[in-house]
């Protein structure tokens, strides 16, 4: 881990890590005034944060509306099949998207054409960016994150349920005031973990859907700097910009963790 | 009891970790010690009082020695590793045994980490882009000693091509590479398949009712335009792509028609000792406004930005492309046989056509290969142990005639037969169906894991099937453009060069393709030109142009 000196240094191979010439923040400064700075890290942030904004609710919704099921192998059927996406790899699902899409004969389109309407390239029109990447996202691992909240609703306490159904409560008011608290810390770790991920936006998965056109949105720091590294093999370049991210998140992570703690009483530490 | 075993297992937990901290200094202290004793051999070989034997005489060695060699993997289906019969032979020849460390995809990328480690490393290696950054850490060893005392094949084609020295040599004067050289000989094949050149589908073009090539790019324009409305594949659809190509360079082709170079050098071009970059001319901004009407006019795919050549040659191979950008022969070798089968026509296919002439009277090609090929080089790292034996061996088998004889032809008397001196490959060779390279992979010749001296009129053999296109190639190998010179860089330059041309490149890309596309207006082509110029684009200019003046 002490490798990560090489941040501040000029890295040579030949040199070794001790013996390469230290050079301070040169590798920040020159992050941070390149004219795309801003831009990275604006789709950084807006891609995690929109991934985590739509994609934290989706599996606490399908988990509680599951429970509520009660043939038990239709319950079992869709939860199989539900998670089966999260297990396809990002290189399959990404292949199965720009097949879909494709302008020329992806099935989105034709179904356009049919209906009339004009033809998208939604591969190479970086307004549907962030949206197709957002959405495949919670398509994939939807069912995966729902498994942990199912686990835990199927421990919350029977009796509970019972003593509410006493006191009148009918199925909406008992998810609203039992199983939701019951999610609750559980959610909130999850999330606190989650936004300690913010910036290390899922890098193989915009390599493999973005192209030149797309860079306005889809553009991140770590595409930016497996490109600029592949050019110049800068290490120590790489190594600057991954300490900056993870000094970010660990900065969010400490915050995330307060805001919990004081609003909901459950934290990480 | 249970207060005492956690504390324990605390203990041993901390101590892993710091035996694994610790555990990657070794890297260091190896780095640093290697180098020297590497520098000091080199220089006691040349300090000597004794006359260094010229040359060499084989075998090289008696005693069974050996080296690693680090490059791409064969091309056929069977590996160096394997035991192929060229390097069987060159081993019982030279008495040297060779340990192949070949990557069969990805190569560089697999090298570089290696170089990032440092230690390790295989005696000879190619390297796939600017070395001095290398050379500067100590990776690999000067050589220029070595080859002027033990190879004498490489001294000839270093002393006959002046380009090749001067590309060689590294900004402290000293030579530590050597290149990937195309020797143009008599009979060699380099005009056949050197230039880069537009292909046609001629057979649709006939059909659609066009009696000659189009010489002008108007003239292109108007075929294209067929292509797209004829439904020349006959499928009844409208599935042809009329100007073929992926990615945001998809244009660049076009670019010749306006006199820029844009497509091999990245839109760097020398004239008359000037050093220019192409996508600053004020002529780029008419060739963006034509390639973005053929854009608007459904000429060229919409989804040319994330198109894979993968999915592009399919459609190829489907006979529903019109044109393409490859080298001039290449289109008919590599697809025409499948479009012949698929559409049952002896006449269908893609074949070249001259460089169309643009606005300005402009009539190039870009030229495919230079005198040295850029950023492809041969090295002894640092940690080789015997530099002499592998000189010669590099001397012998890759740029010695006797050398070459195997690494290019193959076996004699089973793949190639001598004629009055002169290799003539055998018939079955170009007979076979799984064609005649492949053939000749198999044996282990062709395959260039290594520079060498490409010796072009080899090439000339393999292509007999297309003798009646080589007038027209010979053609549009006058109009072509050499390339832009190899230069190597001084360190400072190279780093300041590499961090401008990261974001040049990125902006680049992205904008081109939003001018093709129309999501930009081409009003803002002047914007354009200012965001490069402040991104540093005339600092890269003046550091290139500092660079060939030092050769000069």
């Amino acid at each position: 881990m002490y490798g990560v000196i090489i941040a501040f240094k000029d890295f040579s191979p030949g040199r070794g890590i001790i013996g390469s010439q230290w050079v301070g923040i040169k590798w920040f400064a020159e992050f941070f005034n390149s004219i795309y700075f801003v831009r990275l890290l604006r789709n950084t942030v807006l891609l995690s944060g929109y991934s985590l904004l739509w994609g934290f609710p989706v599996p606490i919704i399908f988990a509680l509306i599951l429970n509520e099921v009660k043939a038990d192998s239709f319950k079992k059927t869709v939860q199989t099949i539900s998670y089966l996406p999260y297990f396809i790899s990002i290189v399959v699902i990404v292949g199965m998207m720009v097949n879909f899409l494709s302008v020329r004969d992806g099935i989105i389109n034709l179904l356009l054409k049919t209906l009339g309407m004009e033809t998208v390239a939604f591969m190479s029109d970086h307004n549907w960016f962030r949206t197709l990447y957002v959405t495949s996202g919670i398509w994939q691992n939807f069912g995966y994150s729902s498994i942990i909240y199912l686990a835990v609703i199927t421990s919350i306490d029977q009796q509970l349920y019972e003593a509410s159904k006493i006191d009148g409560a009918n199925r909406w008011k008992q998810v609203l005031n039992i199983t939701l608290p019951g999610i609750v810390p559980t959610a909130m770790i999850l999330l606190i973990l989650s936004i300690g991920g913010l910036m290390s936006v899922g890098f193989e998965k915009i390599i493999l859907m973005y192209n030149p056109s797309t860079y306005e949105t889809g553009d991140v720091i770590s595409t930016y700097v497996y490109r600029k590294g592949i050019v110049g093999a800068q290490f120590s370049f790489g190594a600057a910009v991954g300490l900056f991210n993870s000094g970010i998140n660990f900065l969010l992570l400490i915050v995330a963790n307060w805001l919990s703690k004081r609003f909901t009483q459950n934290s990480l530490w | 009891m249970q207060k005492k075993y956690s504390k324990f297992l605390v203990l041993i937990i901390v101590f892993c970790i710091v035996i694994s901290l610790f555990g990657c200094s070794g890297t260091t202290a190896d780095g640093g010690s290697t180098t020297t004793t590497t520098t000091k051999r080199v220089s006691s070989t040349t300090t000597g009082d004794v006359q260094p034997e010229i040359g060499y005489s084989l075998p090289l060695s008696t005693t069974g020695e050996t080296l690693t060699i680090a490059g791409n993997e064969n091309s056929g289906e069977k590996r160096y590793a394997d035991g192929l019969p060229v390097y069987q032979e060159i081993e019982k020849l030279t008495g040297v045994k060779i340990e192949w460390e070949s990557v069969a995809v990805d190569y560089w990328l697999v090298m570089q980490t290696r170089l990032a480690a440092g230690t390790a490393l295989p005696d000879i290696l190619s390297v796939y882009s600017d070395p001095v950054k290398y050379i500067n850490d100590g990776l690999f060893i000067e050589i220029g000693e070595l080859i002027d005392n033990y190879a004498p094949n490489i001294k000839y084609w270093f002393d006959k091509e002046e380009t090749v020295k001067i590309a060689m040599t590294a900004p402290d004067r000293k030579i530590y590479t050597i290149p990937m050289m195309i020797a143009e000989d008599e009979g060699s094949s380099n005009d056949l398949y050197n230039t880069m050149a537009i292909s046609i589908r001629k057979d649709w073009a006939k059909k659609l009712g066009f009696d000659k090539d189009p010489e002008t790019l108007d003239e292109l324009y108007e075929l294209l335009k067929a292509y797209r409305d004829g439904d020349p594949n006959n499928t009844g659809k409208d599935d042809v792509v009329a100007w073929g190509g992926v990615g945001w360079s998809v244009g660049n082709p076009i670019g010749w028609a306006y006199g820029l170079r844009l497509q091999m050098d990245g839109g760097w071009a020398l004239r008359d000792g000037k050093v220019e970059f192409d996508y600053i001319n004020p002529r780029a901004k008419e060739w963006l406004q034509t390639i973005n009407k053929w854009y608007n006019e459904g000429l060229i795919d919409r989804d040319f930005a994330s198109l894979s050549w993968d999915s592009f040659s399919s459609r190829m191979l489907n006979s529903e492309v019109g044109t393409v950008v490859a080298t001039s022969l290449s289109p008919p070798i590599a697809w025409n046989g499948n479009i012949i089968e698929l559409t049952g026509d002896p006449e269908a296919g893609l074949y070249p056509i001259l460089p169309v002439r643009g606005p300005y009277g402009h009539r190039e090609a870009e030229a495919r290969m230079a005198a040295v090929s850029p950023n492809q080089y041969l090295v002894f790292s640092k940690d080789i142990k015997n530099p002499e034996l592998a000189i010669k061996w590099v001397d012998f088998a890759k740029f010695s005639e006797e050398g070459l004889l195997w690494t290019q032809f193959g076996v004699e008397g089973l793949t190639y037969d001598l004629v009055d001196g002169t290799p003539k490959i055998q018939d079955w060779v170009f007979e076979s169906k799984d064609g005649s390279s492949l053939e000749l992979f198999r044996v282990g010749a062709l395959s260039y894991n290594l520079p060498q001296v490409l010796q072009v009129y080899a090439r000339r053999e393999s292509f007999m099937d297309y003798e009646y296109l080589f007038p027209l190639l010979e053609e549009i190998y006058n109009h072509r453009v050499i390339r832009f010179p190899t230069m190597l860089s001084a360190s400072a330059e190279a780093e300041k060069l590499t961090s401008i041309m990261a974001e040049v490149n990125t902006y680049l890309e992205e904008n081109i393709t939003r001018f093709i596309n129309g999501t930009q207006p081409l009003d803002k082509f002047d914007e354009f030109v200012n965001t490069l110029k402040q991104l540093g684009i005339d600092e890269a200019i003046s550091i290139k142009q500092a660079q060939y003046d030092r050769t000069q």
